[in-house]
């Protein structure tokens, strides 16, 4: 008895999450992908890392 | 032993002015002051390099449907609590990976991927300010175009000598408030409204945004003193962008803008006269199309920033003649 109470409360909670999701879902989706954000498009490679005083090096004065 | 407070330089891009010790960096964090010098450290060191339709920035009367190759390095004077971006623009320098790519070397890039233009973006191209003037010099000798996509929040000498080499620029007016700058961006307005008249002033061609907030910026007064604004002073043909806000950054306890608001800011900003007014991050109806000032019909039809049909003629309405506000080629 227990056992079928928690398995239906189990199911309950997973239907939740998926309307949940069907709802929230394309909000999400579409944030990753929303005007002047740097995600979702076409990245040229990963940048290779560059330590500060390598940059320091290579800076161009400013002032 | 030198003394600190002698060898602080004042940055004076933007109106922050901020004096910043030997060591330390201002506010944007990749300004910094080594040995007494100013220092843009992030020079020739783009952390983000994409191809982007050009549609995404927003420009929509500027060559609608081609690429723009988009650049960006960390660092922003701004602190907006909703950042899309704020894993690079709110980054330290010395914490994100980075490209290695002088000026001279991006025209190449930007034809190797069938680029028109490059746009400096994401973050905000007025902190790395040496680094997208001298590649918007480089591009420009190359029939590039330059684009910047940008808040805005910028002193006159500076804004006016970017003008020169730049061609188009997307701003966003973040709220007509002042009180809104200072408590959801750390900035001021007054400074972002003089920095578009120079760039107007200076030809440079000029799409606006605003971001619209839950709660904190969607008020029909916030609307209509924004539209009565760029009517006055950029003219009823600037194209207007009202984009969905998302729950990001510190601001996840606000929800998604709802539709019904974003259609409200676009009934006042008709109603104050403004000809192209647009909805983004929102699949509406007619929300990206573009339609004739005159006749009302559409003109371009666009879907997630992408063009699905083009009818311009030579820059005219296909339909009554009538030329249509922006740069098509």
């Amino acid at each position: 008895m227990t056992a079928m109470r928690t398995r239906r409360c189990f199911l309950g909670q997973l239907s939740f999450l998926c309307a949940g999701l069907a709802v929230f879902g394309g909000d999400v989706c579409r944030a990753s992908n929303a005007v002047s954000s740097f995600r979702d498009t076409r990245p040229l490679g990963a940048p290779p890392w560059r330590s500060r005083d390598a940059m320091l090096c290579v800076g161009k004065w400013a002032g | 032993m030198a003394d600190p407070v002698q060898q602080a330089v004042r940055c004076e891009i933007c109106p922050k002015t901020c004096l910043i010790r030997p060591g330390q960096s201002g506010e944007c964090r990749i300004r910094v002051n080594v040995d007494g010098q100013l220092q843009s450290v992030t020079y020739g060191r783009p952390c983000a390099i994409h191809v982007d339709p050009i549609e995404k920035k927003p420009f929509f009367h500027y060559l609608p449907g081609t690429e723009a190759l988009s650049l960006a390095t960390v660092g922003c004077n701004l602190h907006c609590k909703n950042c899309q971006n704020w894993e690079i623009s709110q980054a330290n320098p010395e914490d994100m990976a980075a490209y290695s790519l002088s000026p001279s070397e991006i025209p190449a890039l930007a034809r190797k991927h069938d680029c028109l233009s490059v746009a400096y973006t994401y973050t905000e191209p007025i902190v790395f300010y040496e680094y997208t003037t001298d590649s918007s010099r480089v591009c420009k000798d190359a029939g590039l175009r330059n684009l910047i996509v940008t808040a805005g929040y910028i002193n006159p000498d500076p804004v006016r000598k970017l003008s020169r080499v730049i061609h188009a620029a997307t701003l966003d007016i973040k709220a007509m408030s002042d009180a809104f700058y200072r408590d959801v961006c750390g900035a001021s307005l007054a400074p972002v409204l003089r920095g578009i008249d120079i760039m107007l002033e200076e030809g440079v061609f000029l799409e606006l945004s605003n971001l619209v907030i839950p709660t904190l910026n969607d008020s029909d007064e916030n609307f209509r003193d924004l539209c009565r604004w760029v009517r006055e002073h950029a003219g009823a043909e600037t194209p207007l962008h009202f984009l969905r806000f998302f729950p990001l950054y510190r601001m996840t306890h606000l929800p998604p803008t709802p539709a019904d608001t974003l259609i409200r800011a676009r009934d006042i900003a008709k109603a104050e006269g403004l000809k192209h007014v647009y909805v983004g991050n929102l699949d509406l109806p007619d929300g990206e199309n573009t339609f004739c000032a005159s006749c009302g019909h559409v003109v371009i039809r666009r879907s997630r920033h992408v063009v699905t049909e083009n009818r311009l003629n030579h820059g005219a309405c296909p339909d009554c003649g009538r030329a249509l506000h922006g740069v098509w080629q």
